[in-house]
């Protein structure tokens, strides 16, 4: 009795947990960052022959790589350049630029950037937070390559020195002939936290590569107004493959993202141009546009803590553990709450890649890094998910999820809640109700493979039946009608005007739970926590044409909702120390006892 | 009926029986009044009732969601290194006094706050009667905690005596105390690298 009612005081403390970062939405450790001006545009392309300024850096076996093209147009443009490769490593080019507006070209070949792994400059690095003094003197401590356009001199954040508008481009036919690798050093722990930084460098233009097996992040983008990642390939890092963090005017497109422990393109913390507006739709203005990106296999496809004004269209996110997730959880994100994404025309689908048990679970995940098998299939998540889940949104306000193609996500097509402010540190009284509200889902095509054969969702929509203005309309579903895990309030449609209350319900947030205390390293399956379990398959999914049975690990325990777990009793109901009532009973039975043989020995002898 | 057929007995048997009776009530009515007294003494701990405990926090923000959680939840503002005072109300509500000697708020290996004192022990508290406890916590082990992590204190555990037998209880809170784990900037002796700040490691 003991046991079980400790094990409800447990299920209990997680429980009450809920929410408390439970989303699969993420974050990462930072310097305090703010918002560039906003005065930037995301750069054009800039091809060889616009080119003024421009630097060449190959290796022993570029020329071997050149001659085997079978492209004429790439093959030509790479001979010429390769009797111009001045640089081995593309960090030396870097720190030889001398003019804005320079190209570097990248000749194809594996990039290890070996003079950045153990400089002198980084002897005394503790581990600890990153400077942009630090970044630009010694840049090594984290990053693989950095590109830092600001002098530190001035209080602005803005680019100002030869590194502004820089190009990098990759030479190859492919995004994978220009290989940017971390990897691993002789005692098996990562080389260095991030790929590529640009740090406050404005008209950043990053083009064909691939970036690899890093700590952190393949390819980063921090305070830095106006960048472009174009045709670039971010995968099998411990939690990041494109990272942008309180940036703006920036484009993302044609990009490849896969097997990364967190999430594989998080836009976060991005400049809050729409701050003001109260409306949800289509966006004039928007901090990042994301577009014909694939995301797959990664613990998330996407996500943004305070991951403001993205204009999200065209992108195919699946077989994630989770598709779209975006949030308002973690302090230290400039713009939160988190406002105004804008997806539209993406395809959302079979995101139930479970690896919280294939890897965590297993053990795999505990052993040093370079021995947990990352390029092998490997994904270590960070953090929790909801596996099974195409769009998550945990607290944001004003996001507009239109005309997207969402299917077989076994758990959840889209799931909306809430979260109080003080979970991000703000502790006014208004903060604590200024999410989830005004958040729109329309227009989508709910669990239909493009080949029109049927693949429902788990559930089509979940929603803690909270916040005002939410609406749901004019989705059209498989299953024939909408699906969705309503208890109290059925889905509000646009036309009434939306959800109105501020209020959610308490018993959906607490089913949410146990999995707030999830740390992969101290706390890696949470007891009662059924969001790492496989989702169940829907009955009526039917593979696609030619799908190779995409079937995920086969459900574990079912997908069900877990109970909210109980509260315990007032007044301290829990067992004390080895006592108990048996001594009185045993004293009143005795003494029962005694005046019984006394009243037969009275009788036998008067 | 047979009895009636039996002699009556001599005065002399009418006044030596009771005479051989009172030892034995006696003897019995020892037992039970041993046995109750002994019961209740062993029994104290377990009798034992408090109420539920309304904790307040004073010295960093301390904010009340009553709609986050089955009962709502109170979040404590984590700034490292500072030192919070909280305070809990403790009420007896059980029939038999007892005296709080000792209180323990958990959380495991390097939690987010540590209780560093208290104002009010030991604290006897009379049937019916309350007292105040205060704590003094510091926030100090954020290293050990990702950004995103959350610590829930869901009530306190308390050592008490009764009646001269000692007990254990843990008293919950009327809502959970939730303490958010800072960012980094806000953690300074946070380090990038995960594998520093496993709390595994220590113990």
């Amino acid at each position: 009795m003991k046991a079980v009612r400790r094990l409800l005081v447990l299920a209990l403390v997680a429980a009450l947990c809920v929410l408390t970062g439970a989303s699969g939405a993420a974050a990462h450790e930072e310097r305090e960052s703010t918002f560039p001006p906003g005065t930037g545009i995301a750069p054009t392309y800039r091809p060889y022959d616009a080119a003024k300024p421009h630097l060449v850096v190959c290796k022993s076996d570029s020329g071997k790589r050149i001659a085997a093209m079978t492209d004429p147009k790439v093959k030509a443009l790479n001979a010429t350049l390769l009797p111009q490769c001045a640089f081995q490593h593309i960090q030396a080019a870097v720190d030889a630029v001398k003019t804005k507006g320079t190209n570097i070209y990248v000749l194809p070949g594996l990039y290890r950037e070996e003079p950045s792994w153990n400089p002198p400059c980084a002897q005394s690095y503790d581990g600890g937070i990153v400077s942009y003094d630090l970044i630009v003197s010694c840049g090594e401590v984290i990053n693989l390559v950095t590109v830092a356009g600001d002098d530190p001199k001035d209080a602005d954040i803005v680019c100002d020195t030869a590194l502004c508008n820089l190009q990098i481009e990759g030479t190859g036919v492919r995004m994978e002939d220009v290989v940017l690798q971390g990897g691993f050093k002789a005692d098996g722990d990562w080389i260095k936290h991030n790929g590529i930084k640009a740090d406050r460098a404005d008209g950043f233009y990053l083009r064909n590569l691939t970036a690899e097996l890093f700590r952190e992040n393949a390819i980063y983008v921090h305070e830095t107004d106006g960048y472009t990642l174009d045709h670039v390939n971010a995968r099998n890092n411990d939690l990041y493959g494109i990272l942008t963090f309180t940036s703006d005017h920036g484009l993302i497109k044609n990009c490849e993202a896969s097997y990364n422990g967190d999430s594989g393109v998080y836009p976060g913390g991005q400049a809050d141009v729409n701050k003001d507006s109260t409306t949800t739709g289509p966006l004039t203005r928007w901090a990042v546009e994301i577009t014909g990106c694939e995301s797959h296999h990664n613990a998330l496809g996407h996500s943004g803590t305070a991951g403001n004004s993205v204009y999200f269209h065209g992108n195919s996110y699946h077989h994630n553990a989770a598709g779209f997730v975006t949030d308002s959880f973690v302090p230290n994100h400039p713009g939160m709450p988190q406002d105004h994404a804008w997806l539209t025309g993406n395809k959302i689908y079979s995101n139930n890649e479970n690896y919280f048990e294939r890897f965590v679970h297993s053990g795999i995940c505990a052993r040093k890094p370079a021995e947990r098998g990352y390029g092998k299939g490997t994904v270590c998540p960070t953090f929790p998910v909801p596996v099974g889940t195409g769009v998550l949104i945990a607290a944001g306000n004003y996001n507009l999820v239109e005309k997207n193609e969402i299917y077989d996500n076994w758990r959840y097509g889209a799931m909306l809640f809430w979260v109080p402010g003080a979970i991000r540190e703000d502790y006014e009284p208004f903060a604590q109700y200024d999410t989830s509200n005004g958040n729109w889902f329309k227009n989508n095509r709910l669990g239909f493979h493009p080949s029109g054969v049927v693949q429902p969702n788990g559930t089509d929509f979940a929603w803690d039946e909270q916040g005002v203005g939410n609406c749901w309309e004019g989705n059209v579903s498989s299953t024939g009608t909408v699906t969705d895990d309503h208890e109290v309030i059925p889905l509000p449609t646009c036309a009434s005007g939306g959800s109105v209350s501020p209020i959610g319900n308490v018993t959906k947030t607490a089913r949410n739970a146990p999995c707030a205390t999830y740390q992969r390293e101290d706390e890696p399956d949470p007891a009662g926590c059924d969001w790492l379990d496989s989702p169940t398959k829907p009955a009526a999914r039917r593979d696609a044409p030619g799908e190779a049975s995409a079937a995920p690990a086969p459900p574990a325990g079912g997908g069900n909702a877990t109970p909210a777990a109980p509260a315990p009793s007032a007044g301290g109901s829990l067992p004390t120390t080895g006592v108990s009532a048996l001594p009185a009973i045993a004293g009143v039975l005795l003494a029962g006892a005694v005046l019984l043989v006394h009243r037969r020995r009275t009788r036998a002898h008067p | 009926m047979s009895l009636l057929l039996e002699a009556p007995a001599t005065a002399a048997e009418i006044v030596a029986a009771p005479r051989r009776r009172w030892p034995v009530a006696a003897l019995a009515a020892l037992c039970a009044l041993v046995g109750i007294v002994a019961s209740l003494v062993l029994v104290a701990p377990g009798a034992a009732s408090f109420s539920t405990v309304v904790p307040s926090a004073t010295g960093v923000p301390y904010v009340t969601v009553p709609e986050f959680g089955p009962r709502g939840s109170y979040v404590l503002g984590y700034e490292h290194g500072a030192t919070v005072r909280l305070s809990l109300p403790l009420h007896n509500s059980g029939r038999l006094p007892v005296t709080v000697t000792a209180v323990d708020l958990g959380g495991g290996p390097a939690p987010l706050i540590t209780v560093r004192g208290h104002e009010g022990l030991p604290m006897t508290l009379r049937p019916g009667g309350s007292g105040e406890l205060t704590l003094t916590i510091s926030m100090g082990n954020c290293r050990f905690y990702n950004e995103r992590e959350m610590q829930t204190y869901d009530g306190i555990r308390v050592e008490f005596s009764s009646l001269g037998r000692s007990g254990e209880r843990l008293l919950p809170f009327d809502r959970p105390i939730l303490v958010k784990s800072p960012m980094i900037v806000t953690c300074p002796d946070r380090k990038l690298d995960r594998s520093l700040n496993r709390r595994s490691s220590l113990l």
